[in-house]
């Protein structure tokens, strides 16, 4: 959703008329955009739609605000442009050049189009020079050398401005169909700025992708059935006509030809114009006539997962202790360091993480509980919480596994190691499935040894409980004997019965 | 005496009322309290027995009292606009229009600039704002020293300008507040009685092992308990974020949708491909969307790999104009990477999943997803999903289908408007506002027909409609926070722990659901 400054002192008197009057907010939404700021300086503009580009320069947000009478943007303008003979000269594999020649009467205004440029390079170029750019050369070049910028960090914006005369503007694109939709942007917009077009050429077979904007075919039916009602004729056409479609209806065939205007990249599909009618006409409720369909009673569910989450809720706040709700990406230093962490390798790390401190994502119910034990305004021990979260883990094959786990910490209590083997005895039994479950000897480091112990059913490990290791609270800064209980919510899932207990 | 149970404060509150002379009800400040009873300590004994009958009060005059409004509050603890935005200017030398925007909301960034340069404060040059002087006007100081002073006493100052200037912005307000007396009903004065012949003396909550050491027990009288009240329900207890998760899920499930989940990790495929995002839509951008290079994901069973195997292949021919759905297509396929594994970037993938393995239409799922993205702040969020597809499906139907399900949510709510927005997988796409009877309305959603071209990947014979909630968002509506300073400040599940949401109440329209 990119933000948009308008500098007033560019902006054409009719344009700035629109803009200046009362209605200029309700007019921005039907381009899918919001007024974000004005001063006396500039006017931003916050565009909703990532894919209309063509709005982000004056020309672009006049055709739909203030446009030029009579002035068509369709197919026929670039079909009737020569194709001048070019030869394109060290295009990187996989993309494909465009030049357009145009002329500059020296009494015409010049634009610089860099802020332009930078601003849809970043928001559908990954804000790569290697996906897309544009350069100009002041004459006529048919033997173009492709050199492409390397790209660049900081904040400088491109100068793109064309001088009076002869100019060879060159776009190069790694996406075939943004190159050519930025050649038919300009193209527009130097029209409209009163520019003479010479020609244009292009690396690859350009008149496979000008047919993305041939007309469409849309039956009648299948306008009915999107939007559940039936526009009128007059309507339609009048509503899609100043949107710049051209429109032709067969009244026999009760089909529809809309041509999309050439500087259009987000038009792929009839529906794309369907949704532009919707929102030009403001989603008019006396039009669309809401109607649910889930009028008639029907029942829902819960996943068997919420289910037995509420049951041990209940069970928990019977207990008395407090839940909490815990974070799933944390730091190095809490989920390694303070966790006495023996494999750091089996840790999920998203190396594009902006923040450092959350950049690992947690691997057990441990670190997030202990990170809650030692908030400001945990309570003070003796205390019993305990929280809900995914975990993440590598195995050694390098597979993530994702597991949904109830962690449970009892802070300060007395007998720790005996208070949570009960706890842990009193919410199998409640879960039902005291009888059949295993304690085995465990040796998870964050854990004291000897203290510590897997539950299983079957073969099925579905826990952990022991007592946490001093290191460990000593890291964390948590100075009270401390016993954790770890259930896996998802292998309880698996061979639990909704109905039981 | 044992039916009705009172503690040591209610007992203390209870005979400062009886020795009051007359019948005539007397405010909190007025009774004569023997012990150390704070005022907040006093009120809320009153109101448990007035709760209890034994109490009851009644209007004894209304005073004008000066008080801060919501935006006053807010001023009052954070600082005002101007002052946070000076020290900001101040501590940076300059800054974008974009870093002002981070730091104030749109409407006081626009004012508090405004103010700035028409009083020669700031100079803008290149969009950038620079500070002209080394301090601000002391109006600004009086003003947040006017604040504070309205919140400790209660009381204006007309004869300070920064009375005038806090009214025009309505950051204070006058207003005629009731002042509640109380005397004893005829329960009461029975009750106190028989503390008054009983010799009331403490009583004591607890045994505790000093007590029974030094044989004390002896002296005392135990507090009796009550078996009769039910067992105390702790609503604090269950963090306010799970609660109104629940709240919201039973109200789904009300409405006829069945719950889906799914796990964070996902493939890209289904993240944003098989939703038809074009290949650099910038959500796929490195800067939007967290990847997990080097690993894979466990197999899935023989049947879910092959029907996903299917939706990939319809999907390849759609992206490149060459399905079934009537798209021309975005291009070629360089570049992508089915396979490669995410950090689910946001909730649809749950409920897409559930279309595609579907074997029945009509589909009307929801979940509830926890996702990540790249970015500094709240890289983790919560986002709920609805999804329905059925062959009644159309604009009309998706539009009355939001009303059904955003009137579920919102009984208070009398109607739902919706408005253009832009999702990249869906089209049409807008943003659903709920409306209140007092014509007032709110953003708190997200709606849209899933893209063709993503309906046919999937293979689902009839268009499909989503729809998506910010779950902080909606609490911002429905939970009420009375110890927040903004008592409709969402809840943030990046807030850990205990903190004020302690206090969370839910509406009593969300309890019945619990």
């Amino acid at each position: 959703m990119p933000n948009i400054d308008f500098e007033r002192r560019l902006i054409p008197g009719q344009l700035a008329q629109v803009m200046d009057a009362p209605d200029f907010e309700r007019k921005l939404l039907s381009v899918k955009a919001r007024l974000d700021y004005e001063d006396a300086d500039i006017v931003r503009v916050n565009f909703l739609d990532t894919f209309r580009p063509e709005l982000w320069c004056i020309e672009g947000l006049s055709r739909y605000l203030a446009p030029i009478p009579g002035r068509h943007y369709d197919l026929t303008v670039i079909e009737n442009l020569p194709e001048v003979p070019t030869q394109f000269l060290n295009v990187p594999q996989g993309t494909t050049a465009w030049a357009l020649y145009v002329q500059v009467d020296p009494h015409l205004a010049v634009v610089d189009d860099g802020y332009f440029l930078k601003k849809v390079r970043d928001q559908i170029g990954f804000g790569s020079h290697q996906n897309l750019d544009v350069s100009i050369a002041a004459e006529m070049e048919h033997i173009i050398a492709i050199t492409i910028a390397a790209d660049d960090e900081s904040e400088t914006q491109p100068s793109l401005t064309l001088v009076p005369g002869m100019n060879t503007v060159v776009i190069t694109a790694l996406d075939q169909r943004i190159g050519a939709w930025l050649l038919c942007t300009f193209v527009c917009n130097y029209l409209d700025r009163g520019y003479s077009l010479l020609g244009f050429a292009s690396s690859t077979n350009e008149e496979e992708l000008f047919a993305k904007w041939q007309p469409f075919v849309l039956g009648n039916a299948q306008v009915v059935n999107t939007f559940g009602f039936s526009p009128t004729f007059e309507r339609f056409q009048s509503v899609l006509q100043r949107q710049h479609y051209l429109t032709h209806y067969d009244e026999q065939a009760q089909t529809w030809y809309i041509s999309p205007p050439i500087f259009r990249l987000d038009i792929i599909h009839p529906v794309d114009i369907l949704e532009d009618y919707l929102v030009a006409t403001g989603y008019d409720f006396d039009e669309i006539m809401p109607r649910s369909l889930a009028s008639a009673p029907a029942t829902g569910s819960q996943t068997k997962r919420s289910v037995l989450e509420e049951r041990l809720v209940n069970y928990m706040q019977a207990y008395g202790a407090r839940q909490t709700v815990g974070l799933l990406l944390d730091s190095y230093e809490n989920l390694v360091e303070r966790m006495y962490h023996d494999a750091p390798q089996r840790l999920i790390h998203l190396v594009n993480a902006v923040n450092i401190n959350r950049e690992y994502a947690v691997d057990s119910s441990l670190p997030p509980l202990l990170r809650n034990a030692v908030h400001p305004t945990a309570p003070l021990p003796p205390t019993c919480f305990y929280l809900f979260t995914e975990t993440l883990a590598l195995d050694e094959k390098k597979v993530a596994h994702s597991r949904w786990k109830m962690g449970i910490l009892l802070v300060g209590t007395d007998h720790p190691f005996n208070n949570a083997h009960t706890l842990l005895d009193a919410l199998c039994y409640h879960l039902r499935l005291g009888p059949s479950s295993q304690l085995k000897r465990s040796n998870h480091r964050p854990l004291i040894p000897g203290r510590q112990m897997t539950v299983s059913v079957g073969e099925t490990p579905i826990g952990q409980f022991g007592e946490v290791h001093p290191e460990v609270l000593t890291r964390w800064g948590l100075f009270y004997p401390t016993s954790f209980i770890e259930l896996d919510l998802d292998a309880i899932t698996e061979m639990w019965d909704g109905n039981q207990g | 005496m044992h039916e009705i149970v009172l503690s040591d404060n209610e007992i203390q509150i209870l005979q400062a009322l009886a020795k009051m002379p007359g019948e005539a009800p007397v405010s909190i400040e007025d009774l004569h309290i023997d012990g150390q009873l704070s005022y907040a300590q006093g009120l809320s004994a009153m109101g448990y027995l007035c709760a209890k009958g034994l109490a009851e009060s009644s209007e004894i005059g209304i005073e004008q009292k000066c008080v801060l409004k919501k935006l006053g509050q807010v001023y009052e603890m954070e600082g005002l606009p101007e002052q946070r935005l000076w020290q900001r200017l101040h501590a940076t030398s300059s800054l974008t229009f974009q870093e002002v925007n981070d730091l104030l909301p749109p409407s006081e960034a626009r004012f508090t600039i405004g103010l700035f340069q028409r009083s020669g404060l700031i100079a803008i040059s290149q969009g950038r704002i620079t500070a002209q002087k080394q301090d601000l006007p002391a109006s600004i100081d009086n003003l947040q020293r006017y604040l504070s002073y309205v919140k400790e006493t209660a009381s204006g100052e007309p004869e300070n300008p920064a009375e005038a200037e806090a009214l025009k912005r309505q950051l204070v307000e006058y207003k005629p507040i009731k002042v509640l007396g109380y005397r004893l009903t005829r329960l009461g004065q029975r009750q106190a009685n028989l503390y008054t012949k009983a010799e009331f003396q403490p009583m004591v909550g607890s045994v505790t092992r000093e007590m029974l050491l030094s044989g004390a027990w002896r002296e005392k009288q135990f507090r009796p308990l009550s078996v009769v009240a039910p067992p105390e329900i702790r609503l604090e207890l269950q963090h306010p974020l799970p609660r109104f998760i629940t709240y919201l899920r039973r109200s789904l499930a009300c409405a006829g949708f069945r719950e889906v989940a799914g796990p964070i990790l996902e493939t890209e495929f289904w993240n944003l491909n098989v939703l038809f995002m074009q290949k650099y839509h910038p959500v796929r951008s490195p800067r939007h969307l967290l990847t997990i290079e080097g690993v894979s994901l466990p197999a899935d069973s023989s049947e879910i790999e092959a029907r996903t195997q299917a939706c990939q292949e319809r999907f390849a021919r759609e992206y490149q104009g060459l399905g079934t759905s009537g798209s021309r297509g975005w291009g070629n396929l360089d570049g992508f990477d089915n396979e490669r594994v995410v950090m689910r970037s946001h909730s649809t993938p749950v409920t897409v999943r559930q279309l595609a393995y579907a074997q029945d239409l009509p589909v009307r799922v929801f979940g509830f997803s926890r996702c990540c993205r790249a970015r500094p702040e709240r890289p983790e969020f919560l986002q709920m999903d609805v999804l329905v597809a059925d062959t009644a499906i159309n604009v009309s139907t998706l539009v009355g289908t939001i009303k059904h399900i955003c009137l579920a949510i919102f009984p208070d709510a009398i109607d739902i408007r919706v408005r253009a927005a832009y999702f990249p997988f869906a089209e049409i796409s807008v943003d659903i506002l709920i409306v209140f009877p007092d014509k007032s309305s709110f953003q708190i959603g997200s709606a849209g027909l899933l893209r063709p071209e993503s309906v046919a990947a999937l293979g689902v014979p009839a268009l499909v409609g989503i729809i998506g909630f910010n779950v902080s968002r909606l609490a911002r509506f429905l939970v009420h926070n009375p110890k927040a300073p903004d008592p409709r400040k969402p809840i943030d599940p990046n807030s850990i722990g205990f903190d004020a949401f302690d206090e969370t109440e839910i509406p009593i329209h969300a309890q019945h659901r619990f």
